[in-house]
């Protein structure tokens, strides 16, 4: 198999939310499913701010991939891998 | 009944009496704190030559700090010399609410030296479920005298000094400098960026914390030479209407509780460097309260472009931060105007004019706060079924007869302009209203038995 099928693999990533994002989606969590597993992590916060309204918040939310922050931006290529865990964290500002 | 009335009349003349000994006593509070701060400023200068020539107490522990702290000296990090260090940093608490109290709380019994209260607020029932140093006999006085009296209770032995006021542009720099290490313990957005900004500048390290419903978020700022600050992580201000406050969103007190404590935790491992473990610098703690989960985030370094931390910022001085942000430095509600006026009722009108009409009345708040209290002929219509136009479904009925006014009513006023406006926009001729004020006003002007929250 060559590399080029690997990526184009579909796969299912799950999606924890926190906070207002959250509230907007109305879930704790969610599976997703990618059509391919190379994604720029711009166009992942796209199709994740599109599929459960977070349009809103979209450009103050910290992307956490597997616990680690993921910068968001068009050359940031994403290799992900089934089952992968994205966190969802919008800035939180009560006290 | 004569003796009823008897005792109406007495109750109602104590509570003016207690209401009028409250107003005395915080005039004699504020000029108290203006004679202290007078005082200390000609007490500093004294102290300093005084500490030039004896021992000075901060250098070795008396008896009573042995007893005191014996619990935490013999822990192996911690020790004499972790005590010391204790005593010889001043910490400033930015915003004495559900944060603010448990770390000043944890900071001051642990024995730091010297401690800052900022806050310009007053205590209010409201605050009791989370803010645990204030009590029944506070309320009204300034939080930070308040939080000065509970913490003094504590351990008398520790400095404490009151600002109280907005931190603003003018004023933060001023009062950061004072103090070794910060805790952002507020409840808004532009004063977290204020004092990101404020200790970026400064290079004070910065203890986050945050609280909402049952979430809460904390890191440490402005440690170690990679640590991002609050721009690298979040460059731009969220959009004001998408910001809950936990006057509109609700929050657990043990939610705060846990960030609080956990504030002041990292605080003191700052001032010890690292007390032989790691300070959460370059991590966000997510705690998740209805799981009881916490998640460890590895952040990013600093942004090489952030407006204020990078070696060609930007933002050199302090900006308007409320402009920035456009949103106000507290969590009080803004009143909104986005209806126009003719679609606005005053609760009078409603009472006089329209209750005996043909007209629904849309409650559009949480289903948890129309079960608090509700007005008699209102029915609730969460904002978010009128905004996703579900309640089209469920009140088809009554949408038919165009002859029914339709009144939309929150707790202030603000969610139901944002429904009124909505339904305007489908059905422009009908008779759409909102109530101005929404249930507070009806409190203060028709019916004062009615609950605020
Ligand atoms: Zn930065």
């Amino acid at each position: 198999m060559s590399c080029g099928d690997t990526e184009k693999k579909k796969i299912n990533i799950r999606i924890l939310f926190f906070a207002k994002s959250r509230e907007l989606a109305g879930l704790d969590e969610a599976s997703f499913g990618l059509e391919s597993s190379s994604i720029t992590s711009l166009d992942l916060l796209g199709k994740i701010s599109a599929a459960y309204n977070l349009e809103a918040i979209k450009t103050t939310i910290i992307l956490a991939i597997n616990q680690s922050y993921c910068n968001i931006s068009e050359e940031e290529q994403l290799h992900l891998k089934e089952g992968d865990e994205i966190a969802i964290i919008p800035p939180l500002s009560g006290g | 009944m004569a003796a009823e009335t008897k005792i109406d009349d007495e109750i109602e003349k104590l509570r003016q009496e207690i209401q009028e000994l409250r107003r005395n006593c915080a005039a004699k509070e504020k000029r108290l704190s203006e004679l202290e701060a007078q005082q200390q400023k000609q007490n500093e200068q004294a102290n300093a030559q005084q500490q030039q020539t004896s021992a000075s107490s901060d250098q070795m522990l008396n008896n009573d700090d042995i007893a005191r702290y014996s619990r935490q000296l013999i822990l192996p990090n911690f020790g004499v010399k972790g005590q010391l260090k204790l005593k010889q940093t001043a910490f400033l608490i930015v915003g004495m609410g559900g944060l603010g109290c448990p770390s000043s709380q944890y900071l001051l019994a642990a024995g730091c030296g010297r401690l800052g209260l900022v806050d310009y607020d007053e205590v209010e029932r409201s605050n009791f479920h989370r803010q645990t140093l204030h009590t029944e006999m506070s309320i009204g006085m300034a939080k930070v005298e308040s939080a000065k009296q509970a913490l003094q209770q504590i351990n008398p032995h520790c400095q404490i000094e009151c600002h109280r006021l907005l931190l603003n542009s003018e004023n933060a720099l001023e009062i950061l400098r004072q103090y070794d290490v910060v805790l952002d313990c507020t409840d808004n957005v532009a004063t977290r960026y204020l004092l990101n900004d404020a200790c970026v500048m400064l290079n004070k390290p910065l203890i986050s914390g945050s609280a909402l419903q049952m979430d809460g978020q904390l890191t440490v700022y402005n440690y170690g030479e990679n640590c991002p600050c609050y721009r690298c992580l979040y460059p731009v201000p969220p959009p004001p209407d998408t910001v809950t406050n936990c006057g509109d969103g609700g929050v657990l007190g043990a939610i705060t509780g846990v960030i609080g404590s956990l504030q002041a935790l990292e605080a003191i491992k700052v001032a010890l460097g690292g007390l032989g473990g790691e300070v959460l610098a370059g991590r966000l703690l997510i705690f998740d309260g209805g799981r009881c989960q916490f998640r460890n985030i590895r952040l990013r370094s600093k942004r090489a472009d952030c407006d204020v931390c990078s070696p060609k910022p930007m933002i050199t001085q302090l900006i308007d931060y409320e402009q920035f942000c456009g949103m106000h430095a507290s969590d009080k509600d803004m009143a909104l105007n986005i209806l126009p006026l003719e679609n606005r009722l005053t609760v009078e009108e409603y009472k006089n004019e329209v209750l005996q009409r043909k007209h629904i009345l849309m409650d559009v708040r949480q289903p948890a706060e129309f079960e608090i209290c509700r007005l008699p002929n209102s029915e609730n219509v969460p904002l978010k079924t009128i905004l996703n136009d579900s309640y089209l479904q469920r009140f088809e009925e009554e949408l038919k007869d165009e002859e029914r006014g339709i009144i939309l009513l929150c707790r202030r006023g603000n969610d139901s302009q944002l429904a009124a406006q909505h339904i305007l926009q489908r059905f422009p001729q009908r008779a759409v209203f909102d109530i101005k004020g929404g249930l507070h006003a009806w409190h203060f002007k028709i019916d004062n038995s009615f609950p605020i929250y």
